[in-house]
C-alpha cells in the first residue's frame, strides 16, 4: 500500500493566491491530502517556522479557504483542517457547519487532549454533529490510556507528533517511537509528523511501519519567498523518500 | 533495621511516569518568535539526557557505570522504621523512612548528578555548570563531575551561599569553582545586580546564570530538579523503597516527601503511582506553590531563556524569602508532580518554620538523625498525620531527602 503524504499550509500565507496556485500547480499523484491550519494568536505547539506563517488574521475567515477547497475537490485531494481548541473551542456551531458544509470532514485540534481533556468529550461529540470527525492527535507524553481512550472515541486515522513542537529537533529514536504508537494502536493507520527533517527521517518512519508522514516546516522558507517550485521540489524529495522505503 | 546489605534492593531501570499519568502531560512551550528555546536544549543538555527528557518509555536502563557509582556512593540508602519517634507520638501504626541522607553527598542529589555527569562525560565534556540553591545539588554535581574527570562551575543562591559557607568548601574540595548569584560573571547577574545591589537570589536567577555561562562557553548545564528526566533518575528512591517495604512484608498507606522543585518528592512517590497510598506534598509556608501558585504555562528560569512548563508555580519572578529551608525556595514544581496535584491525585500542604524546627528536634532527639530543614517539613508533615489519625493503622513511609549537619545555625534561630 502506498505510503501517504500530507502537507500542512497555513491559510493565507505567505498570501491567498499564492496557495491557491501551489495547491493548483503540484503535480499529480504526489501529495495524499493538505492539512490547513488556521491561524492562531497562539500556536503553541507550533515551532518556529510554523508560528511565523501564523499572523493576526481573523482565524475562521473561511471564505479564503474556498478557493483552496474547490480545486483540491477537482483535484480529489482531501483536505483536513487543522485549529488550536483554544482558538475553536468557544467558536460558534455555525463555524463548525459551515467547514462542514464546505466539505471538511476530518479535523485535528493539537491543544484538545492535552490542554483541554477535561472538555474534549463534550468537543467531540459537538464535532460529530456537524459531521465532523477528530483526527486525535498524540505523541510521545501520552498516555497509553489516554490513547486507548481516545482511539475507541474516534474512528479516523491518527496523526502523531515525533517532536514536541513543529519543526525542531531533540533527539528522539523515529524506529522506537513508530514502534510504541503501532504497539498501542494496532489497527488504525498512523501519520506521522512534527519535526520529519529529511528524507532520511521519512524513510525511516515507513520503514518502521508508519503509513504516512505530514511535512510543514520543510516548505515555510520556500513558501514565504513565493518560490513555488523549490517548495515542490522538496515535497518531491519526501515522496520519493517514503516511495522507496516500501 | 538497615538494609543496605541487600544488594537485590538497587533496581536495574529507573521508571519514567509519563506512559502511566492519568492525563497527557503538556509539552515545554517555546516563547521566542523567531528560534526554539526547545530545540536549544540541544546545545547545553547531554543528548541521552535530552532523549530520556521526551521519552516515553516506562523503563530506562541504569548504565553499568552509572550503577558501580551508585554503590560507590551509598546506594541502596536504608529504609528505617521509626520505632522511637512511632512511641513518643503514641501512634497506632508504623512509621517508615528512606534516608538519602546516608549518600555521600548527604542528599538525594547525587542520584541524578551521577548519571547526568556520566551521559556528559561521555560526550567529551570537560566543564559542566549548574546552580544551587541550599547547596545540596551544587555538591552532588561537584562530586560528580569530579567522578567522570571534569571540572564544574557551580552558580549558589547568595542568600544559602552566605549562610552556609561549609556547603561552599565542600565543593569546592570536590574542585568545583563555586559563585554566589546573582553574579558579575554573567549579563543575567550584572543586570539583577545593577537593578539591587543586595539581591539575595532566587534559584530562577541562579538557573538563567547557569545556562547563560553554558551557551556562552559551549559548556554542558546539568539539571537539579523540576524536568522528567530528573525525576526519572530520582526514581531510583521510590524503586528501592518498594523492594524494601517488599522484604519487610509490608505496604505503604501514605507516603510525605517535601517538594521544592519536585524530584525527591516525584522520585520517591511515582512508582507507586499505580496503587491506592495516599501522597501528601510538604512544602514551604513561605513559598506556597501548590496552595497559592496558578498552575499554567511559567518559565523555569527567570530570565525565560529556558522554555516554560505547565506547572504550578508562583511566577518566574518570585523572590522568595531568605528561608532557613534553602531547597523549598523554586517558584515552581514539576510538570508530572504539578499534573497530579491539580487532579487531585497528590494532596499538597504548607508547613511553617515553627512547626519544622520542633519536628526536626523531634526527630533527632527520637531517631538520632539531624534532618535536612527541607527534610524537615516532610516528617513535619508525617507527625501532623500521625496525630491527626493516631488510631489509624496506617503505614507512613517519609522520605528523608537529606542530612542537616550542614544546617545547625537555623537551631539558633529557633530558639523558642
Amino acid at each position: 500500500m502506498k505510503s501517504r503524504l500530507l502537507v500542512y499550509l497555513t491559510l493565507g500565507f505567505p498570501d491567498n493566491e499564492f496557495v491557491e496556485d501551489f495547491v493548483r500547480t503540484v503535480p499529480d499523484g504526489i501529495v495524499d491530502g493538505f492539512e490547513l491550519g488556521l491561524p492562531s494568536s497562539d500556536p503553541r505547539y507550533d515551532g518556529p517556522k510554523i508560528r511565523s506563517t501564523h499572523g493576526n488574521r481573523n482565524h475562521f475567515n473561511l471564505d479564503k479557504m474556498d478557493g483552496i477547497l474547490r480545486i483540491c475537490s477537482d483535484r480529489k485531494i482531501r483536505v483536513n483542517v487543522l485549529s488550536y481548541y483554544s482558538d475553536i473551542g468557544n467558536s460558534e456551531s455555525s463555524n463548525l457547519l459551515a467547514l462542514s458544509d464546505r466539505s471538511v470532514h476530518e479535523m485535528i485540534v493539537p491543544d484538545l487532549l492535552i490542554d483541554y481533556a477535561e472538555v474534549a468529550d463534550a468537543f467531540i461529540s459537538r464535532l460529530k454533529e456537524t459531521g465532523i470527525s477528530l483526527i486525535p492527535f498524540f505523541n510521545a507524553a501520552t498516555p497509553d490510556r489516554v490513547i486507548e481512550k481516545y482511539v475507541n472515541k474516534t474512528c479516523s486515522w491518527i496523526y502523531y507528533g515525533l517532536q514536541p513542537s513543529t519543526g525542531i529537533n531533540v533527539p528522539v529514536n523515529i524506529s522506537d517511537v513508530v514502534e510504541r504508537a503501532k504497539s498501542v494502536i494496532p489497527e488504525r493507520d498512523i501519520i506521522f509528523g512534527f519535526g520529519i527533517r529529511n528524507g532520511g527521517d521519512a524513510m525511516e518512519i515507513i520503514r518502521a511501519g508508519g503509513h504516512g508522514i505530514a511535512i510543514g516546516s520543510a516548505i515555510v522558507d520556500d513558501l514565504a519567498r513565493h518560490d513555488k517550485a523549490a517548495a515542490i521540489q522538496k515535497i518531491l524529495e519526501y515522496r520519493e523518500a517514503i516511495d522507496s522505503a516500501v | 533495621m538497615y538494609q543496605s546489605r541487600e544488594q537485590d534492593i538497587l533496581p536495574e531501570y529507573w521508571y519514567n511516569v509519563v506512559p502511566d499519568l492519568p492525563e497527557q502531560l503538556s509539552p515545554p512551550k517555546d516563547s521566542n518568535r523567531d528560534s526554539s528555546s526547545i530545540e536549544m536544549l540541544n546545545r547545553i543538555l547531554p543528548k541521552k539526557l535530552l532523549e530520556q527528557e521526551f521519552s516515553f518509555k516506562r523503563r530506562e536502563k541504569i548504565p553499568d557505570e552509572v550503577m558501580e557509582l551508585y554503590h560507590q556512593i551509598g546506594r541502596p540508602t536504608p529504609l528505617v522504621r521509626a520505632i522511637n519517634l512511632e512511641k513518643k507520638l503514641g501512634y497506632s501504626g508504623k512509621i517508615y523512612f528512606k534516608y538519602e541522607g546516608a549518600t555521600v553527598t548527604g542528599s538525594h542529589k547525587i542520584n541524578t548528578a551521577l548519571p547526568q555527569a556520566f551521559y556528559a562525560a561521555n560526550e567529551g565534556v570537560q566543564e559542566v555548570v549548574t546552580e544551587t540553591g541550599a547547596g545540596q545539588w551544587g555538591t552532588a554535581t561537584a562530586l560528580a563531575a569530579s567522578l567522570n574527570g571534569m571540572r564544574s562551575k557551580v552558580f549558589m543562591v547568595r542568600t544559602s551561599f552566605n549562610q552556609k559557607p561549609l556547603r561552599k568548601q565542600i565543593m569546592e574540595i570536590y574542585g568545583a569553582n563555586v559563585v554566589a548569584s546573582p553574579s558579575i560573571e554573567t549579563e543575567f547577574g550584572r543586570k539583577t545586580l545593577s537593578e539591587r545591589a543586595d539581591h539575595p537570589g532566587s534559584l530562577g536567577i541562579a538557573i538563567s546564570e547557569a545556562v547563560e555561562y553554558a551557551l556562552d562557553r559551549d559548556l554542558k548545564y546539568l539539571l537539579g530538579s523540576v524536568m522528567n528526566s530528573v525525576i526519572t533518575h530520582q526514581s531510583i528512591i521510590g524503586l528501592e523503597t518498594a523492594r524494601q517495604l517488599e522484604i519487610e512484608g509490608e505496604e505503604a498507606d501514605v507516603m510525605i516527601g517535601c517538594v521544592g522543585g519536585g524530584s525527591n518528592f516525584s522520585g520517591f512517590v511515582f512508582p507507586f503511582i499505580s496503587g491506592k497510598a495516599e501522597m501528601i506534598a510538604s512544602t514551604a509556608e513561605e513559598v506556597p506553590k501548590f496552595t497559592h501558585g496558578k498552575f499554567g504555562y511559567d518559565f523555569i528560569d527567570t530570565a525565560g531563556i529556558l522554555p516554560q512548563l505547565k506547572m504550578f508555580s508562583l511566577g518566574a519572578g518570585f523572590v522568595p524569602p531568605g528561608i532557613y529551608a534553602g531547597g523549598l525556595r523554586y517558584h515552581g514544581a514539576a510538570p508530572a508532580l504539578s499534573m497530579l496535584v491539580h487532579s487531585g491525585r497528590i494532596s499538597a500542604e504548607d508547613v511553617g518554620e515553627d512547626e519544622v524546627l520542633a519536628a526536626m528536634r523531634l526527630f533527632a532527639a527520637t531517631q538520632g538523625i539531624i534532618p535536612a530543614p527541607e527534610s524537615g517539613h516532610a516528617i513535619a508533615s508525617a507527625i501532623r498525620y500521625a496525630k491527626r489519625e493516631q488510631q489509624s493503622r496506617k503505614n507512613i513511609i517519609v522520605n528523608v531527602s537529606g542530612h542537616g549537619l550542614l544546617d545547625l545555625s537555623i537551631f539558633s534561630r529557633g530558639q523558642k
